[in-house]
């Protein structure tokens, strides 16, 4: 049963987690930059300097959780792309060190792809194909998942993240830098059919999104009605806005899953851990007869276990990557390159 | 003790390697930004040529800036995973450290500069005999040369406003590009006398020297 260390550095999260046997996850350490609060968004300058200053001690941490030592890895796993690219070559670097001094074997692992696989870590023996939605605050994609090895794009947003029209929604009413658990905590006691947001559906059977436009309808009701901000106004003013990026997420995975054959749906990324698209991605798929699966929020977050566990498949054929490889910000799935 | 030397800071890639206080190996890679690509290879190689495998190696010396913000990074993440598993010790000297190590000259003042971004420099006058390190200011290539007069050493990139001004007023400068490339040896040196004298860092919150951040933009992206 081969032990994989998976780091992680893509973006404000920094992670490092221990993996044997491709499944069993015996640590997942997380650190979550507070530094860009300040900032409302993601700084990728500092976010590559935080990287650095815990890459350590979160390894040494890992290893102690996990009950192993160095000499007991047999493989290193890192996030390659697609994600900030400072950021992403601290981890790189950092794996790559390991690697040379453990004499161990290292992989560059999509980001996606580890995030689709999230939900082999909570149920292992989930059906394929199923589509994947990956939703967060850098991305929105559907990916076909034919065998946890092979991935296809189906879609994917135009403009901005889902989490990310969230994000900026919540940060013009003074919510803090990440928003969506206080949105989605705010939406729970509103009514969601105060304010009609727009719902982009875009061409016909198209499986890809597009968040601009209901995020600036959204901004544009905030500056004609100043008075939503107001607490009392916020529940209705997010459940309203939550409804119509969750509806048109739920469409498209639902579409997609009929369109492309699959026997499930699943959902992954930061997102997922919205209780509103959970309920809804639960109740569209059981009207449809389509499984359903959604990691536990541990695995929805950037983590590293994802990339340990996706790694770990790569490893364990006995493909790796070379001392050579670089970072890739923009790293479509389903290339092993 | 044997101790490897990395820096990453600039445009090359040097590598240097010191035995028991004596410099066996040095090497310099052009490496054209490209250092995250070619520094893992590039070490195993170059200690390899003197008969070492990276499992024989007891410490690391890395230069911690300012330079390259990308360029330090790679370096010091690339060190740190060479070091955490038999938790070897790691050295750290500034670039000004290293290069004003290099190039002192007790009866002449040093000024060093580092490229920074644009047309603009770290930069440190050192007088002569001066014990205390001065601040670093950054500054643009003119206003360097209006600060250089008399007899000094200039280290940093060719600069032709720097020589300008020196021949318009008939200074005595003598100007040498950093960094020569046997300094990776000396590197590895300098590092193997401080992890003696138990001068290293502490890897579990390294922060590197990133210098002052002239025009750091404030994180304002429009929300819509």
């Amino acid at each position: 049963m081969s032990v994989i260390v998976g780091i992680e550095t893509s973006c404000d999260e920094t992670a490092v987690a221990v993996v044997a046997g491709q499944v069993r996850v015996k640590a997942n350490i997380i650190y979550t930059q507070t530094v860009h609060a300040q900032y409302g968004g993601v700084v990728p300058e500092l976010a590559s300097r935080e990287h650095l200053s815990r890459l350590e001690p979160l390894f040494t941490a890992a290893l102690e959780q996990a009950g192993i030592t160095s000499r007991e890895i047999d493989g290193i796993a890192v996030t390659r792309g697609p994600g900030l690219i400072g950021c992403l070559l601290v981890g790189v670097a950092y794996a790559k060190g390991l690697s040379v001094a453990l004499r161990v074997p290292f992989v560059g692992v999509n980001h996606l792809e580890g995030h689709a696989i999230s939900n082999r870590l909570a149920a292992p023996d989930f059906g394929f194909p199923h589509v994947t939605l990956i939703v967060s605050g850098g991305h929105t994609s559907l990916v076909r998942v034919e065998s946890w090895e092979k991935f296809t794009t189906l879609g994917q947003t135009r403009d901005d993240a889902a989490g990310e029209a969230l994000d900026k929604i919540g940060k013009l009413v003074g919510l803090p830098y990440p928003a969506g658990a206080a949105i989605d905590q705010l939406a729970r006691g509103g009514d969601p059919t105060t304010i009609k947001f727009p719902r982009a559906r875009l061409e016909e059977n198209s499986l890809d999104f597009s968040f601009s436009g209901v995020k600036t309808a959204a901004a544009m009701y905030l500056e004609k009605h100043p008075d939503t901000a107001r607490p009392e106004s916020l529940p209705d003013f997010f459940a309203s806005f939550q409804a119509a990026i969750v509806d048109v997420l739920v469409e498209k995975l639902i579409l997609a899953a009929q369109m492309h054959h699959a026997v499930g749906v699943a959902l992954a990324g930061g997102v997922a851990c919205n209780s509103l698209l959970r309920q809804q991605t639960k109740r569209a798929a059981d009207q449809t007869g389509l499984a359903y699966s959604s990691p536990p929020p541990e695995y929805c977050t950037d983590n590293a276990a994802m990339i340990a566990a996706r790694g770990a498949i790569e490893l364990d054929a006995g493909r790796h990557s070379s001392l050579e490889m670089v970072a890739v910000p923009s790293w479509p799935v389903g290339n092993f390159i | 003790m044997i101790v490897a030397g990395l820096d990453c800071s600039g445009e090359d890639l040097l590598l240097g390697l010191a035995v028991d206080q004596r410099v066996i190996g040095t090497r310099r890679v052009s490496a054209q930004r490209r250092h995250a690509e070619l520094l893992p290879g590039e070490f195993i190689t170059f200690i390899q040529l003197y008969g070492y495998s990276p499992a024989e190696i007891d410490g690391y010396a890395v230069i911690s800036g300012p330079g390259s913000y990308t360029g330090l990074r790679v370096g010091a993440a690339c060190v740190m995973g060479l070091a955490t598993p038999a938790n070897l010790p790691v050295a750290t000297l500034t670039s000004f450290e290293f290069l004003s190590r290099e190039y002192a000259d007790p009866d002449k003042p040093l000024g060093i500069l580092i490229p920074c971004r644009g047309n603009l420099y770290y930069w440190r006058m050192f007088a002569a005999q001066q014990s205390a390190a001065p601040p670093v200011e950054i500054r643009t290539a003119e206003e360097i040369a209006a600060m250089i007069s008399g007899a000094m050493r200039i280290v940093g990139p060719h600069l032709q406003e720097l020589e300008k001004a020196s021949v318009q007023r008939g200074s005595d400068i003598e100007f040498h590009q950093s960094p020569a490339s046997s300094a990776g040896g000396r590197l590895a040196l300098w590092g193997e006398e401080k992890i003696a004298a138990g001068d290293i860092i502490d890897r579990r919150d390294w922060r590197l020297d990133y210098g002052p951040t002239p025009g750091f933009r404030k994180w304002s992206k429009p929300t819509h």
